[in-house]
């Protein structure tokens, strides 16, 4: 009993931190509840919304499995293949992840503009594609994947590819799905690329143009700021459990 | 020394499949911050001859630079220790797996999803504008990124801690020690490699906290969040590619510096 109540604070605190992260979310949900010509609005009087939808849907997919493919292919390289200066690129992909996008825009859009790419999606999906991010974290969690199993599939003669989608990914799929949402989600919250590489706002894709909306339309920003949180859930959702698990081959 | 047939195989398997990476990285990343160093000295981006550090001593004697610096650092220093302290305080009691942290492990990631724009729209009408509009803006700031980011580094740092063998702990408790004492000899230095990720993933974090500075206050908000970015997209609206080179590169130095730092004494220690 005595050890019952000594619980208490540290439960409050729990509860505490659960409604304050849920708060927000649920305070968007209730507006929208209340408030259910907004999804008339949102839907039918307002036809950019939905073509700009699945616009920033593709875009994002197509960043958040780039980047997952790319990094899981380099990860696996730097895990388990002698790569030369090894520790010099891994310190290299550290400082480049760390750098703030702003530093590099100047370059990165003369870059594009020499591809031809700027004023296209290209310019938003490339660069996000190749962030050294996605490498780093499938590099820590391929380490903490026993060599062994690698070895077995060798030995049943799977080739290089095998061994990593069919043995590596899956051993380390809690670290491939901690990559894949937190790159989705930051894709889905870009504003500064496209204001920067994308010179027509007709373009510009889901986060700017709700950022753009006239905030005392209450309707308008609280249905459509519902709506797309829906795919960053349905992910979470999706990969929770990998999620809160994913730390742990990753740190390992 | 010639190596090996399979060895010079397994070489250029990890060489191949390195390679996007590695080809990506440099055409958008490398490439371009190299760039901006040449730019920073006068070479290239628009200049016409060799500055040395003429653009360094320009950028350094302008207020708006300083300000900008200042807040970015500012920002970084508070934002980051509060952010892992708050978190392994969060994680150390869900580890004990009382009443209500299936509950709250499932919330806790929900202002990771939550789009910015929506946090924005919630935030301005949750806030009154005057605050929004003073030197209140650095803290309302400070804690949206708390409480974004909040969630996240708490799970990692719990993954953290099931990583600990338990009988460590049993045999503290054998030998009398107290909750500080196991927090400080046993917690603390195994979850270090933990930490140092988390503290990696804040200050990533912590630069995007511009994105919610700039919906917030447009290219120019109240001077207590105008941040290094604001002075870097200024200054590429503007086509002063120099100045823009030159904060760029006396941002990125001292990340430099400290990543080298914390790898070589990562390096060490294992």
């Amino acid at each position: 009993m005595r050890k019952k109540i000594r619980r208490v604070p540290a439960v409050c605190v729990i509860l505490l931190a659960a409604a304050a992260a849920a708060g927000p979310a649920l305070y968007l949900l209730w507006g929208c509840i209340i408030r259910p010509e907004g999804f008339y609005l949102t839907f039918l009087r307002t036809p950019e919304y939905l073509f700009k939808f699945w616009n920033s849907l593709i875009v994002c997919s197509l960043i958040a499995l780039g980047q997952l493919i790319v990094s899981c292919m380099g990860g696996f390289a730097l895990a388990k293949y002698p790569v030369p200066y090894k520790r010099a690129v891994i310190g290299g992909l550290v400082v480049l992840l760390l750098l703030p996008l702003q530093v590099t825009l100047v370059p990165n859009y003369l870059i594009l503009d020499k591809l031809g790419l700027l004023d296209t999606s290209l310019a938003l999906i490339l660069p996000s594609i190749f962030s050294p991010f996605g490498t780093v974290v499938m590099w820590m969690t391929f380490s903490g994947v026993p060599d062994e199993l690698m070895e077995a599939a060798q030995m049943d003669g799977a080739g290089v590819m095998t061994q990593l989608w069919r043995v590596m990914v899956p051993a380390g799929k809690s670290g491939a799905a901690s990559v894949l949402l937190l790159t989705f989600v930051d894709a889905w919250n870009m504003v500064e690329q496209p204001m920067v590489l994308l010179r027509d706002p007709s373009q510009y894709p889901l986060s700017v143009f709700l950022a753009s909306l006239d905030r005392e339309s209450f309707s308008l920003s609280f249905h459509s700021g519902l709506l797309s949180m829906l795919p960053a859930v349905l992910l979470l959702l999706y990969f929770r459990e990998e999620l809160i698990k994913g730390g742990e081959l990753m740190l390992k | 020394m010639p190596l090996s047939p399979r060895a010079r195989r397994k070489r250029r398997v990890g060489l191949l499949l390195c390679a996007p990476m590695l080809l990506g990285v440099l055409l958008f990343f490398a490439l371009p911050f190299l760039m901006v160093v040449g730019y920073s000295f006068g070479l290239g981006g628009g200049q016409a001859q060799f500055a040395g550090f003429e653009n360094y001593k320009k950028v350094f004697s302008s207020q708006t630079f300083l300000l900008a610096a200042g807040n970015t650092v500012k920002f970084l220093v508070l934002g980051v220790p509060l952010l892992i302290v708050l978190a392994l305080m969060l994680a150390l009691l869900l580890h004990r797996a009382l009443p209500g942290t299936a509950f709250c492990s499932n919330t806790i990631l929900l202002p990771l999803v939550l789009p910015i724009a929506s946090i924005v729209t919630i935030t301005e009408w949750l806030i009154p504008a005057p605050a929004l509009d003073g030197p209140m803006a650095f803290y309302v700031l400070l804690a949206l990124y708390l409480w974004k980011n909040c969630g996240y580094i708490t799970i990692l740092l719990l993954a953290g801690l099931s990583l600990i063998p338990r009988e460590l702990y049993d045999a503290a408790a054998i030998e009398g020690a107290g909750g500080s004492a196991r927090l400080t000899y046993i917690t603390l230095p195994l979850l270090r490699p933990s930490l140092v990720f988390c503290a990696v993933l804040g200050v990533i974090n912590s630069f995007k906290s511009y994105r919610k500075a700039f919906l917030l206050g447009g290219k120019y908000p109240n001077e207590s969040i105008y941040l290094m970015q604001h002075f870097l997209n200024n200054n590429f609206e503007n086509l002063s590619y120099a100045r823009l080179a030159v904060a760029s590169v006396v941002t990125a130095l001292p990340i430099i510096v400290i990543t080298i730092v914390v790898l070589a004494f990562e390096r060490r220690r294992s």
